[in-house]
C-alpha cells in the first residue's frame, strides 16, 4: 500500500484543446497514476495518444501492446510501429459522452526500468472486439528514461471537449 | 479561417496552466504523424483480417477431418 499519495495536477478543460501536457513532473515519487474522463468534439471514432516526454525517437513514442481475447497479438513497441500506439478511448460517441481511462507508470524515474499499464474504461473485452490495454518498456524493450512530462493528444483533427478532466497522481 | 489548434500545458511544479496555440511546426508534425498512423492502422487491419481468414480456414479443414469445433479451436491458438 502506498505510503504517500498526492494529486500533482489536474487538467480541466473549460474550452476545447487538441493536446494536454503535464510538464515538470516531480521526480520525487515512485510511481505515477493518471485517471481521466475524456470527451471529444469529434463525431466519429477517435483515438487518444499518450506520449511520455513528447519524444519520437525512443520506445516511449506511442507505444502499445495490442491485446485481444487471444492474448497479446501485436506488440507495437518498436520504432517502425510507433504510430500504432493508439488508445481507442472514444468510439463514435460524439461530444456527448466521456470515456474513463486509467494509466499507471510504475517506476517512472530514471534507471528504474519503467513499465506502463493502460486500462480503457470504456471498451469491454468481447469475443469479437479487441481490448485496449497496453504495457511498454517490457523486459525485451525496456525504457528507463525518466518521465518528466506526459502529452495527451487525439488523432489529427480532433479536439478534447470542454469538461475533459485528467488528473496526475504521484505515489510512493 | 479554421480554428487554431490549442494546447493546454500544466506545470506540475507550479500549478500554472496555460492555453496557447500550437506552433506551425507542431501542426505540421501532427499532420505527418496522422498520415503515418493511418497507413500503419490500415496495414494492421489488413494483417488481422488475413490472420482471421487463415484461422477460419484452418478450423474448417480440421472439422472436415472429424474434429468437433471445440477440439479444432483448442488446437489453434
Amino acid at each position: 500500500m502506498a505510503t504517500s499519495f498526492k494529486a500533482l495536477a489536474t487538467a480541466t478543460l473549460t474550452s476545447t484543446a487538441t493536446s494536454i501536457t503535464f510538464s515538470s513532473i516531480p521526480q520525487t515519487y515512485t510511481h505515477l497514476w493518471v485517471m481521466g474522463q475524456v470527451g471529444t468534439t469529434y463525431t466519429t471514432g477517435c483515438y487518444m495518444y499518450v506520449r511520455p516526454n513528447n519524444v519520437s525517437t525512443n520506445t516511449y513514442d506511442y507505444q502499445l501492446i495490442y491485446v485481444n481475447t487471444g492474448g497479446i497479438t501485436q506488440q507495437s513497441n518498436s520504432d517502425t510501429d510507433k504510430s500504432l500506439g493508439l488508445v481507442e478511448l472514444i468510439t463514435s460517441t460524439g461530444n456527448s459522452a466521456f470515456t474513463g481511462f486509467e494509466i499507471v507508470y510504475p517506476l517512472y524515474k530514471s534507471g528504474l526500468g519503467n513499465n506502463v499499464w493502460i486500462y480503457n474504461g470504456n471498451t469491454q473485452r468481447t469475443a469479437t472486439s479487441n481490448d485496449n490495454r497496453g504495457v511498454w518498456g517490457t523486459a525485451s524493450n525496456a525504457e528507463t528514461t525518466a518521465i518528466t512530462s506526459l502529452v495527451f493528444s487525439l488523432q489529427y483533427g480532433a479536439s478534447f471537449d470542454t469538461g475533459t478532466k485528467i488528473t496526475l497522481y504521484g505515489l510512493d | 479561417m479554421a480554428d487554431v489548434p490549442m494546447k493546454l500545458i500544466i506545470n506540475c511544479e507550479t500549478g500554472e496552466q496555460t492555453l496557447e496555440p500550437h506552433t506551425e511546426e507542431e501542426i505540421a508534425q501532427m499532420e505527418a504523424e496522422a498520415a503515418e498512423a493511418a497507413i500503419r492502422l490500415a496495414e494492421r487491419t489488413a494483417e488481422e483480417a488475413a490472420k482471421a481468414e487463415a484461422k477460419a480456414s484452418a478450423l474448417a479443414k480440421l472439422q472436415l477431418l472429424g474434429l468437433t469445433e471445440e477440439e479444432a479451436i483448442a488446437l489453434i491458438p
